[in-house]
C-alpha cells in the first residue's frame, strides 16, 4: 500500500508542475510564426495530462478512497540516509571527474559506493582501481573517445 | 520476385567469402562489448567505428558486412546489460527491460538472454522474407504517410500501450504527461524558440534520451537496491537454468511471428519506425494475452515480442533508406553516411541500378544476425555469471559503467548531474507507484507527435479536419479506439458471464 | 521531482522578448558552463582536437573526421588529431566553449557551415559574435536548389514565382531546416526578390531534406527547398523537377542544364560551405600555421576524393579571404534578419564586423 499522504504530495507536486508549465509557455514568443499551433500548444497538452493526473491523486488521497493494491511495489518512504548519500556521491563524481581525471575519480567513487553496499574499504578500492583502468582502456584506446586523463589534463 | 531471390543469392555469395565472414565475426564481437556500455548504443558504436573502417581501405561490401556485425553485436550487447543489470541504452531496450529484468530477478536471466538472441534471429529472418517480396510495394506505402497519418499512428501506439501503465490511471496519465513534457525541453525544432531550458545551453538540444533512461532505470535501480536491505550481499538470489526449452519456444511462435510482422511494417515508416516497433509489438502482445499474461513481472513473451520486432524493424528501415534515401532510424542514418562514403547514393533507383549492393547489404545484415546467434548462445552462461558478483562489486560497477558511458559520448559533466537528478526522480516515482515506461514512451513519441500535429495543421492552414481526411488516418483512429475499448469490453463480458455463472450455481 | 518543482515557479517572469531572453539565457548558460560543468574533455597533451558541434553522423562530424584523418596521415601536426563531438544549441555549445574556454588555444579546430553564421547573425548564440573567433577556411560546398514535383504546373522558376506572387497562401514549401533556418532562408530570399511579403510564405519544416522531399513526392506540399545532393537520386526517377540552382554558375553532373536563379531573373545564391573556425586570441603565427595546414588538406588528392564521396563541390577559401567572406555573410544575414523582424529591438547578435 502506498500511504495516502504520498498521493497527496504527488498530486500537489504534479499540479504545481502543470501550473509552472502553463506560466512558462506564455513566454514562448515566435518572432516569425508559421504554424497555427505554435510552440506552446503541445507542452500545454502535456500539462493538462499532468494536471488531470495530479487532481485525481489529490482526490484519492484527500477523500481516503481505497487505492489499488500494489503489492509488487516497494513500500514506504525513502529510508533517507544511504540513498541521499549515494546521490551526493554521484553529484560529487560530476565535479571530481574533470578535476581529478578519470581513473582516480572513478576509483574513488567506486570505493565509496562499495562501502555503502557493505563491502570492505580495501577490497572496494582494489576492485575500483582495476575496474576504472579497464574502462579507461576500453574507452580511450578501444573507442578513441576522449576522457579527462589525469589531474589538470597532464599526460600520463 | 524470383529475380529478387536470385539477387539475394548473389548477395549471400559475397557475404560468405572467408574475409567477409571473419569481418562479420569480428564486428559482432566488438559490437557486443561496445554495446554493453549503455550510453554508447548501436548508433554511436557505428559512428565512432565508421572512420576507422574507411581508413582501412576495405571494399564496400566488406565494410557493410563489418557494419552489420557491429550493429547486431551492439544491439545484443545492449540487451545483455538491459536484461541482467536494468541499464537500457535505447528505446527498444527499455521495453525489453520491463520483462527481461523481471525475469532476471526471478532467477531466469539466462533464459531471457537466450530468448532475446533467438527472437532477434527470428525477427531478422522473417523480415528478410518481407524485404524480398514486399520492398517495392511498401516503398510507395511509406510515401502515403503524411503528417496527419503519422499523428494518427502515434495515437494508435499510445492506445495500444495503455496497458503498459500499471493499475493506477492517474499515475499513468502523470507519467505519460511527464514524458511528453520532457520531450519538449530544448530548442523547438520548428520555431527555434527555446523551451524549458532555464538558460542552460546544454539543454538547448533537449534532454538526451540516454541520460533519461539511464537515470530513470539504472541509477534508480542502484538507489532502490540500497534501500532494499533484505537483498543482502548477492544482487540476485535465485539462479535458474540457462537453456531455453524447445517446447517453450514453440509456445511463443505466434508471439514471434506477430512481433516480426508488426516490427517490419512499422519499421518501413521513416522517422517513426525503429523506436515505435518494440513498443507497439509489446503493447499488442499484452492486449492479446489479456488477463493470462504476467507482463511486467517476467513474462517471456514480453522479451520475445520487442526483441523480434526490433530486429524486423531494422530490416524494414532498409526500405525507405534504400528506395527513398530517407533514414528511418538513427542507425540507418549512419548507414546512409556509410553508403554515401562509398559513392553510392541511396534513392529510388538503387534497387534497379545496383541490385548487388542492395541485396549484399541485406545478406550482410543476415550474416551478422546468424553470427550473433552462434556466438552468443554459448556465452549466455558466462554473461549470467556476472550476477554472482556480490552487490558491493556489482552495483558500483553498474554505476561506473552508466556514468562513464553517459559522460564519454558528449564529454559533458552536466549530463552526469542530469543522470543523478533523473535517478532520484526515478527512485521517487518507483516508491510512489508511478510507472516508468510511459515516461520513456512519451519522451520517444512526443517529438514525433508534436511535429506531425503541427505540420498537419500548418499544411491545412489550421483546419483540424485534416486529421481525418484520408482513409489511412481514419483507419488508424478507428484502430486506436478499438485498442482502448475492446480489451475492456471483453473483460466486462467475461466478468459478467462469470458472475452470472456464479449466481446460477 | 526536485528538479522541476523547485526550478519552474521561481523563474523571473520579466524576460519576455525572444531576443532578450535568448541573450540572458545564454549568458547564464555561459556562466554555468564556466563554473559548474567544465565540459572540456581535455586533450592529451600535445595532441590536437577537431570539435564537431553535433552528434556523430552529421555534416560537421564528417568534416572533422575526414580532415583529422587526412592531417593525421601527414606530418603537419604535432601528435594525433582526434574528433570530439560537442552537440548542443545548433553549434552554440561548441561556439561558447571556443570563446569562453579555449581563447588563445592553438590545439583545437571547430567545424562550421552557414548554419553557424546564420545563427550568429540571428542572435541565436546570445551575446556571442562572429568576431569572437578566428575564421580559418572552407574546403567544399553545396548549393541550394528549388524543386517541384514532376506533375507540377510550373516549368521554370519565373512561372513559380509569378504564381506565388499572385496567390502566396496557396503554395506550401517544405524544407529540411527549422523556421528561419537555411532552407527557409533560401525561399525568403527568393520571395524578397519577387516582392512577396515574407510572412505570407508558408514554410513547413521537416527533419532533413529526405523527409521534406518525400512530402513533395507524396503531394503534401507544392515546393521543396533544399540542397543539390538531396534531390539527385530523385532526379533520375523523374519524380521531381529542379527549377533553379542557387549557385553562381550552372552545376555539372545530374543538374546540368538547370538554370541558376540569377539566370531566371532572381539573383539569389546559397552556398552551403563546410569549413572551420579557431578560438580567438591566437598569435598571428599560429593562425598562419593552421592556414598552411588547411591549405595542405584542401590541395590533397585524398581530400578531393573524400569531398566527392561526401557529395561536395569544390569551394576552396582559406585564411584572410575566408575571414572577410564570413564577416560579409554574417552582416548580410543580419540585415536580412532585421528586415524580417527577427531581432526586433534586441539590438544584439546581428552586428557585423
Amino acid at each position: 500500500m502506498i500511504p495516502r499522504r504520498a498521493s497527496l504530495v504527488a498530486g500537489l507536486v504534479l499540479l504545481v508542475i502543470a501550473l509552472g508549465v502553463g506560466v512558462e509557455s506564455t513566454t514562448f514568443v515566435v518572432a516569425f510564426p508559421t504554424d497555427p499551433l505554435g510552440p506552446a500548444g503541445f507542452p500545454l497538452l502535456a500539462a493538462i495530462l499532468l494536471a488531470v493526473g495530479g487532481m485525481a491523486l489529490l482526490l484519492q488521497g484527500g477523500m481516503g478512497e481505497a487505492e489499488p493494491e500494489e503489492s509488487s511495489l516497494p513500500s514506504g518512504w525513502p529510508r533517507g540516509g544511504r540513498v541521499v548519500l549515494a546521490c551526493l556521491v554521484f553529484l560529487g563524481y560530476a565535479l571530481l571527474l574533470p578535476v581529478l581525471g578519470f581513473v582516480p575519480a572513478t576509483a574513488l567513487v567506486f570505493t565509496f559506493l562499495a562501502r555503502l553496499f557493505g563491502g570492505g574499504l580495501l577490497p572496494g578500492a582494489l576492485v575500483g582501481v582495476a575496474f576504472s583502468v579497464t574502462l579507461f582502456a576500453l574507452f580511450v584506446w578501444g573507442l578513441g573517445l576522449a576522457l579527462p586523463v589525469w589531474p589538470l589534463g597532464v599526460a600520463p | 520476385m524470383m529475380e529478387s531471390l536470385g539477387q539475394l543469392g548473389m548477395g549471400f555469395a559475397v557475404a560468405l567469402q572467408p574475409l567477409n565472414l571473419a569481418l562479420a565475426l569480428g564486428g559482432v564481437l566488438v559490437g557486443t562489448v561496445v554495446g554493453m556500455l549503455p550510453g554508447i548504443g548501436p548508433i554511436n558504436a557505428i559512428a565512432i567505428l565508421l572512420p576507422l573502417l574507411f581508413a582501412g581501405g576495405l571494399p564496400p561490401e566488406s565494410s557493410l558486412i563489418l557494419l552489420a556485425g557491429i550493429y547486431y553485436g551492439s544491439q545484443y550487447g545492449n540487451s545483455i546489460s538491459t536484461i541482467l543489470l536494468n541499464v537500457p541504452g535505447t528505446a527498444s531496450a527499455v521495453v525489453t527491460a520491463l520483462d527481461g529484468h523481471a525475469m532476471t530477478r526471478a532467477g531466469r536471466g539466462g533464459e531471457a538472454l537466450a530468448l532475446s538472441a533467438v527472437s532477434s534471429f527470428v525477427g531478422g529472418t522473417l523480415s528478410i522474407l518481407g524485404l524480398v517480396f514486399l520492398a517495392p510495394v511498401l516503398a510507395s506505402w511509406a510515401v502515403r504517410f503524411g503528417p496527419a497519418e503519422y499523428f494518427a499512428l502515434m495515437i494508435f501506439a499510445f492506445a495500444a500501450l495503455s496497458s503498459l501503465s500499471g493499475e493506477s490511471v492517474p499515475r499513468a496519465l502523470a507519467s505519460t504527461g511527464l514524458g511528453l513534457l520532457l520531450a519538449t525541453v530544448g530548442m523547438d525544432p520548428q520555431s527555434a524558440v527555446p523551451r524549458f531550458t532555464f538558460g542552460q545551453l546544454r539543454l538547448f538540444d533537449g534532454v538526451d534520451f540516454v541520460v533519461v533512461t539511464i537515470g530513470l532505470f539504472a541509477v534508480s535501480e542502484i538507489l532502490l537496491t540500497l534501500d532494499r536491505t533484505t537483498w543482502g550481499r548477492a544482487a540476485v538470489s535465485a539462479f535458474g537454468r540457462v537453456r531455453l526449452g524447445m517446447s517453450e519456444l514453440w509456445g511463443m511462435a505466434l508471439t514471434l511471428l506477430r512481433g516480426s510482422v508488426v516490427g517490419f511494417l512499422v519499421g518501413v515508416l521513416p522517422g517513426a519506425g525503429g523506436t515505435l516497433a518494440s513498443f507497439m509489438s509489446y503493447g499488442i502482445e499484452q492486449k492479446m494475452a489479456g488477463s493470462d499474461g504476467r507482463f511486467g513481472e517476467g513474462d517471456p513473451r514480453g522479451v520475445a515480442a520487442p526483441e523480434s520486432a526490433n530486429n524486423a524493424a531494422a530490416n524494414g528501415a532498409m526500405i525507405p533508406l534504400l528506395t527513398l534515401g530517407i533514414p528511418g532510424s538513427g542507425t540507418t542514418a549512419v548507414l546512409l553516411g556509410a553508403l554515401l562514403g562509398m559513392n553510392v547514393t541511396p534513392g529510388p533507383l538503387l534497387m534497379e541500378r545496383s541490385p548487388e549492393l542492395f541485396w549484399g547489404l541485406v545478406a550482410s545484415m543476415y550474416v551478422g544476425n546468424v553470427f550473433l546467434l552462434l556466438l552468443n548462445l554459448p556465452l549466455v552462461g558466462v554473461f549470467v555469471r556476472v550476477l554472482r558478483l556480490p552487490a558491493w562489486v556489482l552495483m558500483p560497477g553498474v554505476a561506473a559503467l552508466s556514468f562513464v558511458s553517459v559522460y564519454a559520448v558528449n564529454g559533458s559533466a552536466f549530463d552526469l548531474v542530469l543522470v543523478t537528478l533523473f535517478g532520484a526522480l526515478g527512485y521517487l516515482m518507483r516508491k510512489g507507484g508511478f510507472p516508468l515506461a510511459p515516461v520513456i514512451l512519451g519522451l520517444v513519441l512526443g517529438p514525433l507527435m508534436e511535429k506531425n500535429l503541427r505540420r498537419a495543421l500548418a499544411l491545412s492552414g489550421g483546419e483540424w479536419g485534416v486529421m481525418f481526411t484520408s482513409t489511412l488516418s481514419v483507419a488508424l483512429w478507428a484502430a486506436a479506439v478499438a485498442a482502448l475499448v475492446l480489451p475492456w469490453a471483453f473483460e466486462r463480458t467475461r466478468r459478467f458471464r462469470r458472475a452470472a455463472g456464479a449466481e446460477t450455481d | 521531482m526536485p528538479f522541476r518543482s523547485s526550478a519552474m515557479p521561481h523563474r523571473p517572469p520579466a524576460v519576455n522578448r525572444p531576443g532578450r531572453r535568448r541573450g540572458v539565457g545564454t549568458a547564464i548558460g555561459l556562466v554555468l558552463l564556466l563554473g559548474l560543468s567544465s565540459c572540456s574533455p581535455r586533450s592529451e597533451a600535445r595532441g590536437t582536437e577537431c570539435v564537431a558541434p553535433a552528434n556523430p553522423g552529421g555534416g560537421w562530424d564528417l568534416t572533422c573526421r575526414v580532415t583529422a584523418r587526412i592531417l593525421n596521415q601527414t606530418d603537419a601536426l604535432p601528435g594525433v588529431m582526434r574528433t570530439v563531438n560537442m552537440p548542443g544549441a545548433g553549434g552554440g555549445v561548441a561556439f561558447a566553449h571556443a570563446v569562453a574556454r579555449r581563447g588563445g588555444d592553438a590545439t583545437v579546430l571547430f567545424a562550421a557551415s552557414p548554419a553557424t553564421t546564420l545563427r550568429l547573425a540571428q542572435g541565436q548564440y546570445g551575446p556571442l559574435q562572429a568576431t569572437d573567433v578566428r575564421w580559418l577556411g572552407a574546403l567544399g560546398a553545396e548549393y541550394g536548389i528549388v524543386a517541384v514535383a514532376s506533375d507540377s504546373p510550373w516549368e521554370d522558376l519565373g512561372e513559380l514565382m509569378e504564381a506565388w506572387r499572385a496567390r502566396p497562401d496557396s503554395i506550401v514549401v517544405s524544407g529540411g531546416s527549422a523556421i528561419v533556418g537555411q532552407d527557409h532562408m533560401k525561399i525568403l530570399l527568393l520571395a524578397r526578390e519577387a516582392g512577396i511579403e515574407p510572412r505570407r510564405i508558408r514554410y513547413v519544416p521537416f527533419d532533413g531534406g529526405g523527409e521534406a522531399l518525400t512530402a513533395l513526392v507524396g503531394g503534401f506540399v507544392e515546393v521543396f527547398s533544399g540542397e543539390a545532393s538531396e534531390v539527385e537520386a530523385y532526379l533520375e526517377t523523374g519524380a521531381v523537377r529542379v527549377l533553379a540552382v542557387l549557385a553562381p554558375e550552372p552545376l555539372d553532373g545530374l543538374l546540368a542544364g538547370v538554370p541558376t536563379a540569377r539566370e531566371s531573373g532572381y539573383p539569389v545564391e546559397w552556398v552551403t560551405w563546410r569549413g572551420f573556425y579557431l578560438p580567438g586570441g591566437l598569435q598571428e603565427a599560429e593562425y598562419r600555421e593552421w592556414e598552411a595546414r588547411l591549405e595542405r588538406v584542401g590541395r590533397s588528392e585524398e581530400w578531393a576524393r573524400a569531398r566527392a564521396q561526401a557529395r561536395l563541390r569544390p569551394f576552396h577559401l582559406v585564411g584572410p579571404d575566408f575571414e572577410s567572406f564570413v564577416m560579409e555573410q554574417v552582416s548580410e544575414f543580419g540585415n536580412l534578419a532585421r528586415d524580417l523582424g527577427l531581432l526586433d529591438g534586441a539590438g544584439r547578435g546581428g552586428r557585423g564586423p
